[in-house]
């Protein structure tokens, strides 16, 4: 029990002397969550979305109402610097038409719309017409944009969807009346209610932040302490193997639930998370999960010839297993040998119940599964070590 | 200086004054060192003496903080120039070279540095590397691994050899076998300067060796100089039967030290005392038994002049 | 037996043995010509795949409709307007059973004047984007329903003739250019801080070697490789995802090798900068990241918030990613633009790798 004590009492201590430790430990996890959160939380909201338009109203007048120019009103009332504006207006002559295009093609401005010459008449015979019932051919307008580029493409969608809300504005004025429609929704797996970017990307930066701590405070110290026969010299003495193994992983145990405590911290205090972030549940399931984490950690560093190569290696596969985990994005629609990838992925089950437990969203894979999974992980790394363990003393 | 005009016309490197702060801790308090042509100049210290700063600096590594400096008779100001890097090979205390090289690769590839190249082959035979010319270099044993350092080092054909603890840690075969090597290198007129801090490296390699402590130098000539100056009395250690009776061992005189069965004479003169001995075993028939002769050597030197072991 | 050699010959023979220890380093290489790909498959899928699949750009909608011929047709119309594609399916249930697995991205259930939408939690934070279109559709179907007339139609022209892309077409540029930098910038800084740390640059210091020469001769063999391995992503890219680019190879070398000088010269300036192996691995990660996620390599400028495109402004990742797309034929930049930046890429990195070699090797010195 002594033995046990002091081992874990040493490789606590020495990883919080380390400098790189505490880096990977309590660094990257917490920067990582607030560059997404930077990130994500604000892409694409109201008031960040603004595309560049250039409108050219080429329309003559006509007698009666001036329609396009309560089109380009609508429009106006829709760009900057009007509160909630998507678009930032440039009005430009029918003769500078060109220029206009090739502020689009270059990536100046993102979509040029064109009210036609006759847009006013046209307008008006189109409501005469409708008013006696025959159907009016459709005013077209020209929006000119760049399918190839994504924000171009954006612009064009976004003009779309503001001509049907002038189509009903004129037809409303026009005295027809939409038939009311209910519309319900629903969500499946909800908890709460729409989860925002940081309360969805939380349960996964923990276990990241626990898959970090498994593979780089357990495998390049176990390939450190075969290269330089630390475990040797432990086998030499009375000591009990297992109270190394017992003490060192214990070791570990305790800087992920350090982790775990920080992170729910700061993604409830400092990120404003709304996620039950002490709850019993989720807790003993990210215990689960060190515990795989910190076994597989063992046979990385069993498998790698050196500390500094575990070092490439879990750079190489980190970002993939993280990705193929639906930390950052949803997973959706993959071919099925990218699916495979993700149904063997431990840190696929683990985001998936600890969102449920978390209480941000019903977990897309059944619950015996995310325990199952990880669970045969979890045996044959401890098997795997153990054979390997037994191997080289022979 | 013993040194007379010739020697000194041959002066290779000099030194005057030199100095290394690292903050307020002063490493060097004022080195002069005098190398000649084709001697092997022993530094000689425990760790932090002071011994591998020296080297360094005069390898271009560091720079000092005060001091002048002459190689081959041009003084050096700040950075050692290209011209003088031509002319000095190295091995430094810890070299691995390059990964994922074949040893004769990592040889063609330090060629390529200099003006000059002795060729890759006759440095190999030189060293006794040939039959590993193919291995990579991360995959030779320690001794291996410095016989290729020593290749690298003289694969230009340098005049100054600067060889950092060219055997710590190595075998006895293995530190054989680079002694050797050194010896052969000085028979080709090279000139060396080497640190260590095995005492029977520098007594059996060196020329002259400097003693130095707390970064400064203390005493600097010859072992034998040093050893004579410094060493004390040499001492015969022997066991006899059948035991001595007391009139035979009041024969040996007073320099006698008796423990139990073992006896031990300290002697200034060392073949008087033995012809001595052996007179003594026929006059009053002993038979001397585990006789070991035991001479001073530079650790009595160091622990005289420092009070401490040359590896403490 | 002393001969003499040139510089020029001296050059050689260390670019020779810089290629000899880049090949026979596995790491390295894999890290090369492996990495890109891998990366480039997984993030590819992985963001394609919530916006829209591979083939076209569009979300999938699980619809029921209770009276289905006219319901179906009148969804139908509703659905072009508002560009979803619509799976028919007869049995309400299907509806949550397509959306819970994940085979579809929302569902809609229309039923006399109720429209109901099913949305997948697990889907985070992409609901907001699905719960913006549902107001779209909303008002398709009712429009439809009230068969209310249409005054004005917006009549789409696209500016830019050439092959229409697909949602991985957006993202492959992107992700090459992370690729590139990320294989350029990890292998720089980990062979020089490796060479460091084992001792061999302090070696080298005492040789009349030159540092830039010593760190131009990695440079040159990463070099080369990057601009191979950027081909074989790129021609891996339009064997997966049917990309279907139309490229410029002269230019997208040009391109890819001054980019790569300039990752280069980030990984020498990283490894100048920071003593340790780790540090730099750290710092160099973190860079990554901050490239990643801040630049417009993912989503375009205009739905950034405003402090975002101000440090998207100054990636230069930003102006690889549109040099890329330019190259393969994606977007157009005018020539003086491009040509800026292949200057600002190749001098910017040959600086940083010649000053980062002097420096590297006087560093050794203290």
């Amino acid at each position: 029990m002594k033995e046990t004590w002091n081992f874990f009492k040493v490789h606590l201590l020495s990883d919080l002397r380390n400098k790189r430790s505490i880096f990977w430990v309590v660094i990257f996890p917490i920067l990582l969550f607030t560059i997404l959160v930077l990130t994500f939380s604000n892409l694409g909201v109201k008031g960040s979305i603004n595309f560049k338009i250039i409108l050219i109203n080429d329309s003559q007048k006509a007698n009666g109402p001036n329609f396009s120019r309560e089109l380009v009103n609508a429009f106006r009332s829709l760009s900057f610097p009007n509160k909630d504006a998507i678009f930032t207006l440039t009005m430009m002559k029918k003769k500078d038409t060109n220029a206009a295009f090739e502020k689009v093609i270059y990536s100046e401005a993102d979509a040029v719309l064109i009210i036609p010459k006759d847009f006013n008449s046209a307008i008006a015979r189109s409501i005469l017409f409708s008013k006696l019932g025959i159907s009016a051919p459709l005013v077209p307008i020209k929006v000119f944009y760049v399918p190839n580029r994504a924000s171009s493409n954006l612009a064009e969608s976004a003009i779309e969807g503001t001509i049907g809300q002038i189509n009903s504005y004129l037809t409303a004025r026009f005295g027809y009346t939409l038939k009311a429609i209910k519309v319900k929704s629903k969500t499946f797996g909800s908890i709460m209610e729409s989860p925002s970017y940081t309360n969805f990307v939380a349960p996964g930066i923990m276990v990241i932040a626990a898959f970090m701590t498994g593979l780089l405070l357990v495998a390049p110290k176990i390939a450190m302490m075969r290269r330089y026969a630390v475990m040797k010299k432990y086998a030499s003495t009375p000591v009990n193997p297992y109270s190394f193994f017992l003490g060192f992983t214990a070791s570990r145990l305790f800087i992920m639930i350090i982790q775990y405590i920080g992170l729910a911290l700061f993604s409830t205090f400092v990120l404003g998370a709304v996620i039950r972030a002490f709850s019993w549940q989720a807790f003993l399931y990210y215990l689960f999960s060190c515990a795989v984490y910190a076994a597989i950690g063992f046979v990385v560093g069993f498998i790698a010839s050196g500390p500094t190569s575990v070092g490439a290696v879990s750079s190489l596969i980190n970002l993939p297993l993280e990705f193929l985990a639906g930390i950052y994005f949803p997973l959706y629609n993959l071919p099925w040998y990218i699916n495979i990838f993700v149904y063997i992925n431990p840190l696929w089950y683990s985001t998936n119940a600890l969102r449920q437990f978390l209480g941000v969203a019903m977990s897309t894979t059944p619950m015996w599964m995310n325990i199952l999974v990880p669970g045969i992980w979890l045996i044959a790394s401890i098997a795997f070590s153990s054979v390997r363990q037994n191997l080289e003393k022979e | 200086m013993k040194h007379g005009k010739i020697q000194k016309h041959g002066k290779v490197i000099e030194v005057k004054n030199l100095k290394k702060f690292y903050g307020r801790f002063e490493a060097l308090k004022g080195i002069n060192i005098e190398l000649y042509k084709g001697e092997i100049f022993g530094f000689l210290g425990p760790n932090g003496a002071g011994k591998t700063t020296t080297l360094e600096i005069l390898e271009g590594l560091r720079r000092p903080s005060e001091g002048e400096m002459w190689f081959l008779g041009e003084k050096i100001h700040g950075d050692v120039p290209p011209k003088i890097k031509e002319k000095i090979g190295v091995v430094l205390q810890e070299t691995r070279f390059l990964d994922h090289l074949k040893v004769k690769e990592v040889l063609e590839l330090f060629a390529s540095f200099f003006k000059n190249s002795l060729g890759v082959k006759n440095v190999l035979r030189t060293v006794k590397l040939e039959e590993k010319e193919n291995t990579y270099s991360e995959n030779l044993s320690g001794g291996q691994k410095q016989r290729l350092a020593i290749a690298v080092s003289i694969i230009n054909d340098p005049e100054i050899i600067f060889l950092d603890e060219p055997t710590a840690g190595l075998d006895p075969q293995s530190r054989e076998s680079i002694w050797n090597l050194i010896e052969e290198l000085k028979s080709y007129g090279k000139t060396i300067f080497l640190t260590t801090h095995y005492m029977e490296e520098a007594q059996r390699l060196c020329d002259r060796v400097a003693i130095i402590d707390h970064g400064q130098i203390i005493e600097l000539g010859t072992p034998a100089e040093l050893i004579s100056k410094y060493g004390g009395k040499s001492e015969v250690d022997f066991e006899c039967s059948p035991t001595p009776t007391t009139v035979a061992l009041n024969a040996l005189g007073e320099n006698l030290i008796i423990s139990g069965d073992h006896f031990r004479i300290m002697t200034q003169n060392l073949t008087k005392t033995l012809e001595a001995l052996v007179l003594w075993s026929k006059k009053f028939d002993i038979s001397l038994t585990n006789v070991f002769l035991i001479e001073p050597n530079l650790e009595d030197v160091f622990l005289k002049l420092t009070g401490r072991g040359l590896r403490d | 037996m002393v001969k003499s050699h040139s510089q020029m010959k001296n050059f050689f023979e260390l670019v020779r043995k810089s290629f000899y220890m880049f090949i026979r380093d596995r790491q390295a290489t894999i890290m090369i010509f492996i990495s890109p790909i891998v990366f480039m498959l997984i993030i590819g899928f992985v963001i394609s795949g919530i916006s829209g699949g591979t083939t076209s750009v569009n979300v999938k909608v699980a619809a029921y409709t209770s009276n289905s011929s006219n319901y179906e047709q009148l969804f139908k119309k509703a659905a072009e307007k508002s560009g979803i594609e619509p799976i028919f399916v007869k049995d309400k249930n299907d509806v949550k059973k397509l959306v819970n697995s994940g085979k579809v991205q929302m569902g809609i259930s229309l039923e006399s004047s109720t429209v109901t939408f099913f949305y997948n939690q697990s889907f985070g934070q992409y609901n907001n984007y699905l719960k913006d279109l549902q107001s779209f559709i909303v008002q398709a179907i009712r429009e439809e329903i009230s068969g209310i007339p249409m005054y004005i139609q917006i009549v789409p022209n696209s500016l830019k003739t050439g092959s229409s892309l697909t949602v991985i077409s957006f993202i492959v540029p992107g992700i090459l250019a992370i690729a590139i930098m990320m294989a350029g910038v990890f292998g720089m800084a980990t062979t020089l801080g490796t060479y460091r740390e084992n001792g061999s640059l302090k070696r080298l210091r005492t040789t009349p070697l030159n540092g830039s020469l010593f760190v131009f001769s990695i440079a040159l063999n990463r070099f080369w490789s990057s601009i191979l391995s950027s081909y074989i992503t790129v021609l891996m890219s339009e064997w997966i995802f049917s990309t279907n680019y139309n490229i410029n190879w002269p230019l997208f070398s040009i391109l890819m090798a001054s980019a790569v000088f300039m990752s280069l010269g980030f990984g020498t300036a990283f490894s100048v900068v920071f003593k340790d192996l780790w540090t730099i691995l750290n710092f160099s990660t973190i860079v990554l990241v901050i490239m990643m996620l801040f630049s417009n390599v993912f989503y375009p400028f205009s739905i950034m918030p405003e402090y975002m495109k101000v440090i998207a402004r100054v990636m230069p990742i930003t102006y690889f990613a549109q040099g890329l797309r330019y190259t393969l034929g994606i977007a157009p930049v005018y020539l003086w633009k491009f040509t800026l930046i292949n200057i600002i890429f190749a001098f910017g990195g040959l600086l940083m790798i010649v000053l980062g070699g002097k420096a590297i090797f006087y560093l050794e010195k203290r």
